[in-house]
């Protein structure tokens, strides 16, 4: 009984421009980033082509700048002169003129290229003055051994840390803006019902709880298939950058992300259908949702200004109250490593809250859904809960 | 063991109001009984109850014999009052999902839909959206979802409201059909024409109490005054009625209360004294003079057997 129903919702929704249209724009968001992503990345792994003119003056240098680097694959073109050097940037054959002692460039140059020759140019002069000076390899590799040095930010900003935060604040948004999007669907479908009266029909049949149970599963569904598609998305375009080293807690919080998003998805959707049950018209939808939306609002806001300070005591306390911790512990997890005995407590409370809530939402649910007419308040649906059959 | 719906000592009350105050209801299978009363007397709720829609304070609701269990629900039909379809679901669709809902396999709720949506004359029809019918259409689809498992009590609330004449007399032939069949039918309307050309019985309630029952023939027999309907050829000038009151009297024709006890055969020779008599009837009241009569003047408390008794008397 409860697949008839789950199935209808599915179908249903499905068919509607809101669901069409809202999975368009995530499709497109998710594609057209990996995209970006990609070819942004995708230009730096491909080194740069330049061609570097050379006078018979500048000549001396031209094997040692033909080496290139990683990021620069030069190409040596001899010149007669510094006029037919010219020409060739004109005619932009070379992209730029080495006479020994100038350099000559159509305009000011971006990039690599420039401090590549100057550094090329000194260190092939080292060389030869070394040998001037009788100095052995030895010794010009003492000369000039590298002092190593590292950087540290004081804001502990690296390049794992920019990723972790990435997947944090991704992971926020998408349980906040799915938990709120698809809370308000089944409110909707709910108000639906009621006003429709086929809220008679159905209770004819089945039981408050049955229906009720039937509408989270089906919506769930769908929910949790558009933010895997979200996930997948994701996961996609962090691999297609495989210069940016992916922290391995990343991943693995792909897993918990679900998790916490079913666990989150009962929760807030039976609070969504009791606050929805409350009334009757679609107009009063707005300030019936209020206590729904208001918890979800508090823990991303939470999340948010924590970026910085992600081992707060504000963030902790938020990861375990299962009001806000569906959208609290992704971030947390993702940013400060909690202990795993934390996370498994968050979890358990979440899942324990869901089933209670459940409970309560299908109570106020029943002894509210026949009540047609203005919006009853929600502290007398919740005193009434159990009056209802 | 009884056959059919039995509802016994029915409460419900809504804070302070009570809604439904000791409501005795039978239905045998194959019969229907039309249930009366103003609006707010107590008829939706009592027919919610029924269905397990609202929980009762008191009172038993028993089919069969057995009490109602989500099973026995099942073979329950439903009519709500107002429409209750999804509206941007097809007419098909929709029909074949309650009929899942009542328990039907795929097959047979597609095969019965089928059925249902062409005897309520819809199936040019069944791919549409429901919010594409006119709202006559749309009780039609009711209709259909109230029928599509076959069930063997059927509870109208209001089936012909809004319904043109050709559509209600439809209606009423599916109903009659489906009484014939054995099916049990429990409706409310204020359309008491049709209610006495279709109901076996009638029970009327008044804020949420019984004040009368029994069939409409008999309800209409037991009051204490008589129609006396008299038209003549020719203009009868001041004519006067041998007793009781003129309700209407335009010279030729005239239509007077009598008492039900009168000897009738002195009005008539009263009248015939008067001219040459076109037409003559005595009728008892109609059922829509009982029912304001039972409204305004409800059976006094102290004798609450009389007008709980009175349904089973009938049936």
């Amino acid at each position: 009984m409860i697949w008839h129903i789950a199935k209808r919702e599915i179908l249903t929704r499905i068919q509607t421009r809101a669901f069409q249209v809202l999975t368009s724009i995530l499709l497109l968001a998710v594609v057209g980033s990996s995209i970006a992503i990609g070819t942004l990345t995708g230009g730096n792994d491909e080194a740069e082509q330049v061609r570097i003119g050379v006078t018979s003056n500048g000549v001396a240098f031209a094997d040692a700048l033909d080496v290139g680097t990683d990021d620069l694959d030069v190409t040596i073109v001899d010149v007669a002169n510094e006029a037919a050097g010219v020409t060739l940037i004109d005619s932009g054959e070379i992209e730029v003129l080495f006479t020994g002692d100038e350099l000559v460039w159509e305009s000011r140059p971006f990039g690599d290229t420039d401090v590549f020759i100057r550094t090329t140019v000194q260190q092939a002069a080292f060389g030869e003055r070394a040998s001037a000076l009788d100095l052995g390899t030895t010794e010009l590799g003492l000369l000039f051994e590298e002092v190593p040095i590292d950087e540290r930010f004081l804001d502990g900003e690296d390049d794992e840390q920019l990723v972790r935060i990435a997947a944090a604040v991704a992971s926020t948004l998408a349980t906040f803006f799915f938990l709120q999007v698809w809370g308000s669907f089944l409110m909707m479908g709910v108000i639906e019902e009621k006003s429709t009266r086929v809220v008679e029909v159905l209770l004819s049949h089945i039981t408050p709880r049955t229906l009720l149970t039937g509408k989270i599963i089906g919506l769930g569904v769908l929910a949790l298939g558009q933010l895997l598609i979200i996930v997948a998305g994701i996961a996609a375009g962090l691999l297609v950058v495989q210069d940016i080293e992916i922290p391995s807690g990343v991943w693995s919080s792909v897993p918990l992300l679900l998790v916490t998003f079913i666990l989150g998805y009962a929760f807030y959707a039976a609070l969504f259908a009791a606050v929805g049950s409350t009334v009757s018209r679609q107009e009063d939808a707005q300030t019936a949702q209020l206590p729904a939306i208001m918890p979800l609002i508090l823990g991303y806001g939470i999340a948010m200004s924590s970026i910085a300070n992600p081992d707060s005591i504000v963030v902790s306390i938020a990861s375990f109250i299962p009001f806000t911790s569906p959208v609290v512990l992704p971030f947390r997890v993702a940013l400060a490593d909690p202990p795993l005995w934390q996370v498994a407590l968050s979890l358990a409370i979440l899942a324990g809250s869901a089933p209670l809530m459940l409970r309560l939402a299908g109570q106020i649910y029943q002894s509210t859904l026949l009540n047609i007419g203005s919006r009853v308040p929600l502290g007398q649906a919740f005193k009434d809960r159990q009056t209802a059959r | 063991m009884a056959q059919g719906l039995e509802v016994r000592n029915l409460e419900r009350a809504f804070g302070n109001l009570r809604a439904v105050d000791r409501i005795d209801l039978t239905v045998k299978p194959g019969e229907t009984i039309g249930f009366l009363g103003s609006n707010g007397a107590g008829k939706t709720t009592t027919m919610r109850m029924i269905l397990n829609i609202v929980g009762p304070d008191a009172g038993t609701i028993r089919w069969n014999g057995q009490p109602v269990t989500g099973e026995v629900r099942k073979s329950f039909g439903y009519m709500p009052q107002e429409r209750g379809l999804y509206a941007r679901m097809g007419v098909l669709d929709q029909v074949v999902y309650f009929g899942r809902l009542a328990g039907l396999a795929k097959n047979d709720a597609k095969e019965r839909a089928d059925y249902w949506i062409a005897r309520v004359g819809l199936s040019d029809r069944r791919k549409d959206l429901v919010q594409e019918l006119s709202g006559g259409n749309q009780q039609r689809v009711q209709l259909a979802v109230s029928l599509v498992h076959d069930p063997d009590l059927l509870v109208l609330d209001e089936p012909f409201a809004g319904l043109d004449p050709i559509a209600a007399e439809s209606m009423q032939e599916i109903l009659a059909e489906r009484s014939a069949a054995g099916a049990s039918i429990l409706l409310s309307s204020h359309q008491l024409d049709l209610v006495e050309g279709l109901c076996d019985s009638v029970v009327i309630i008044s804020h949420g109490k019984q004040v009368a029952a029994g069939r409409p023939i008999d309800l209409r027999l037991d009051t204490p005054h008589r129609t006396l309907i008299v038209e003549w050829a020719n203009n009868v000038g001041d004519w006067q009625p041998l007793s009781g009151s003129v309700d209407a009297f335009t010279g030729t024709r005239a239509e007077v209360t009598i008492s039900a006890t009168d000897d009738i055969s002195n009005h008539i020779s009263h009248a015939l004294a008067a001219g040459p008599v076109v037409t003559l009837a005595v009728e008892p009241p109609t059922l829509a003079s009982v029912f304001s009569d039972s409204i305004m003047h409800p059976l006094s408390p102290e004798h609450p057997e009389q007008a709980s008794n009175a349904a089973e008397v009938v049936s």
